[in-house]
């Protein structure tokens, strides 16, 4: 197992995926990550995750533009 | 956070009537006290029957519904057993009620096919839907991981066999255990962006038949995207078969386990029948060889005297044989046939020829052929009589009858034994039994096909994904601006879709390490060999005691595995986003005293709620309250009242 598990094993899920956001895809908006995340946590029953999804994404592809 | 708050058993195993505890709501140990077969593992079956309908034995048996009705409840005419466990898990008070009662129709149940087990779950007050019972209980407590908490120290094989990847359930503990970790936000999300994905290339290729320029290659994509879609369907479908078939086969082998016995005693029943068939057939032999014997056996009473008529013969055949031989021998002589006497072999003179004359007995031919005739008359008889005492031989024919009845001794004997295992066999074990194997080999067969066809459909999809690798790359060299958005949202999907992607594998690489290091903390402070190092975990969640010089000890006596058993629970519930009680039974084992007194002190730290189950000389009433101290929260007996009939007293 590699060094950086080691190191960042205690990080949570969210700190994970904004580490790996930042480090190798800092295009991507980090909101839309926690969107997407909060979407299925744990517990959470939402209606219509693909909708919502594709709503997540087309919304901050508006923003861009 | 999961609590227990009370327990109440209703004539369950040892528990006559109905026996019933509280735990106290705040952190600490209770410490249940029992001799052997007063019922700890009885307790621990308690949780998990009322949490998951289940009884376990010895050797990872199911244990028979029947066979836990309290005995003496039974006797008094009691059919059922009941369970409550009322606990609490954030913020909402769960009382959950499994019964065990005769099905409809079974007057008189024998076994544990005739019960069925129901049950009903309130939240708050309210009883749920039996649909929104199940999805809760699962939330609760997952079945996959509850070993974890209620741990049975004689069951520590099962902890081995879950985590190697090979067997069928050690993917599902994997996953359980994942799950109590938190990364299942992580996979879902994967999941759900890939799905997203899929619609975004979906849009592109619809978009892409819009424009002259890319049609042809926006049909192509179209085609692909129908291509996945099916293959994906496929896959979805294949893949929930070969878990139901897993969940079967794992079900079959319960059963077959639970009907090992029905099917040993149909085995030596088969054995019995054949052994019965073939000394019926040695029998038949017998008789035949005892008819023959028996028919010169008459003559064993005349034995003696048949002896005796043949010395007598013997004799007179002696006497008769000489008188012939010596009138040749004279007659030859006095005639001049051969010169020389045969016993001297001197010439014989003409002298002595006629003394030899003189003497020979006035005899005519009439004399000699009497007595001729009747030495052919006594060798008859000798041979007759010899002929006879050969044939009688009673030692023979007594051999024979031993034999006989021997066999006849034997058949009874094991026609017996083959009576009583048909009382033993219940209903159509045999057929039931021959029903479990033909289901199980086929579960077999079924899987190993599925699993060929998981296999192509996943190397279809594949190639499917390559090719429209390929036509999106042309697409996009070709395509206006009417398609960006649809190229955007498509690049965007993709790429959050690479990013979970990553984090999956990275987030469970650290979930490992943070295992891999509390497990080892915990491990630690348990041994008490100096020598080890820590623990190192594999992909499956399996740990390896490591010795300080970095090498693995491949091999674990039992007493190890306990210890490294308690260190993952520990390190479970440190790590879980699912926090709850552990339910000892026997932690101890075959640990020395060095083990335990560590296992003793450390225990109130790897869960907010400890429940212990032991006897005294395994954990001293003295040196549990001297090692917990204020950790200590209360303390019951398993009292008994007779041998089949126990009490719940609190200390």
């Amino acid at each position: 197992m590699s060094d950086d598990a080691r190191d960042n094993r205690d990080a949570t899920v969210a700190d994970t995926i904004e580490r790996i956001r930042a480090e190798k895809f800092p295009d991507v908006d980090r909101d839309l990550v926690l969107d997407v995340l909060r979407f299925h946590a744990d517990g959470v029953v939402v209606d219509h995750v693909d909708r919502q999804i594709d709503e997540a994404i087309a919304e901050r592809l508006k923003g861009d533009d | 956070m999961l609590r227990i708050k009370s327990l109440t058993m209703q004539n369950f195993g040892a528990f006559k009537g109905e026996q019933r505890f509280e735990l106290p709501q705040d952190e600490g140990v209770t410490v249940f006290y029992g001799e052997n077969m007063r019922g700890k593992t009885t307790l621990l079956n308690a949780f998990r029957f009322a949490l998951f309908g289940k009884i376990i034995g010895r050797g990872r048996r199911s244990v028979s519904f029947h066979d836990m009705i309290n005995w003496e409840a039974r006797a008094d005419g009691v059919q059922s057993f009941e369970v409550r466990l009322i606990l609490s898990h954030a913020g909402a008070e769960y009382r959950l009620t499994r019964t065990c009662k005769p099905k409809s129709g079974h007057n008189t149940p024998t076994g544990h096919e005739d019960y069925v087990a129901d049950y009903y779950l309130e939240r708050g007050g309210h009883i749920l839907p039996p649909q929104q019972a199940a999805m809760e209980i699962e939330r609760i407590l997952p079945e996959q991981i509850a070993r974890f908490f209620l741990f049975d120290g004689e069951l520590l094989q099962e902890y081995e066999d879950l985590l190697y990847s090979d067997t069928d359930m050690g993917p599902k503990i994997s996953q359980a255990i994942e799950r109590i970790l938190g990364l299942p936000t992580l996979t879902k999300s994967r999941d759900s962006l890939k799905a997203a994905l899929d619609r975004a290339e979906a849009r592109v290729a619809l978009a892409a038949q819009g424009d002259q320029k890319t049609r042809e290659y926006g049909n192509q994509l179209q085609n692909l995207v129908e291509e996945r879609t099916v293959l994906t369907g496929d896959l979805f479908r294949h893949e929930k078969a070969l878990e139901d078939l897993r969940a079967r086969k794992v079900a079959i082998e319960d059963d077959m386990r639970r009907k090992q016995r029905m099917a040993t005693l149909l085995e030596k029943r088969d054995r019995l029948t054949d052994e019965v068939a073939g000394l019926l057939t040695e029998i038949a032999k017998k008789q035949e060889a005892i008819t023959v014997a028996m028919s010169p056996a008459w003559a064993a009473i005349i034995v003696d005297k048949l002896k005796l008529a043949l010395t007598r013969h013997l004799k007179r055949e002696v006497e008769l044989q000489s008188t012939v031989m010596r009138a040749q021998v004279l007659q030859s002589l006095s005639e001049g046939h051969d010169p020389e006497c045969p016993t001297c072999l001197q010439i014989v003179s003409d002298e002595a020829q006629t003394k030899i004359r003189a003497h020979l007995p006035n005899a005519d031919a009439g004399t000699e052929d009497d007595r001729n005739r009747e030495l052919a008359s006594v060798r008859r008889q000798i041979d007759a009589i010899n002929a006879q005492l050969e044939n009688t031989n009673p030692e023979v024919l007594r051999l024979l009858w031993t034999d006989f009845e021997a066999h006849r001794r034997s058949i009874y004997t094991k026609r017996g034994e083959i009576e009583e295992i048909k009382k033993k066999l219940s209903g159509d074990s045999e057929g039931e039994i021959k029903g479990l194997q033909r289901e199980y080999e086929s579960n077999v067969r079924q899987t190993a096909a599925l699993e060929k066809g998981i296999a192509e459909t996943n190397d279809k999809l594949l190639e499917n994904a390559g090719y429209r690798e390929k036509l999106q790359k042309r697409l996009d060299k070709l395509a206006g601006s009417e398609m960006d958005l649809e190229r955007r949202r498509r690049d965007l999907a993709n790429t959050l879709y690479d990013m979970f992607n990553e984090s999956v594998g990275v987030y469970r690489e650290q979930l490992r390490r943070r295992i891999e290091a509390d497990a080892s903390s915990y491990f630690k402070r348990l041994t008490t060999e100096e020598d080890y190092a820590g623990l190192r975990i594999n992909d499956t969640y399996g740990l390896t005691i490591m010795h300080r010089d970095g090498s693995d000890i491949p091999m674990r006596s039992a007493g190890a595995e306990h210890v490294v058993a308690l260190s993952l629970v520990a390190a479970l519930q440190n790590n879980a986003q699912l926090r709850g009680p552990i339910v000892v039974d026997s932690p101890f084992g075959r640990l020395d005293g060095g083990h335990r007194a560590r296992i003793v002190e450390t225990l109130p730290e790897m869960a907010d709620q400890v429940i212990l189950l032991v006897y005294e000389e395994e954990l001293p009433p003295a040196r549990a309250r001297e090692a917990l101290k204020g950790r200590l929260k209360s303390e019951w007996t398993l009292e008994r009242k007779t041998a089949r009939h126990t009490e719940l007293a609190e200390r």
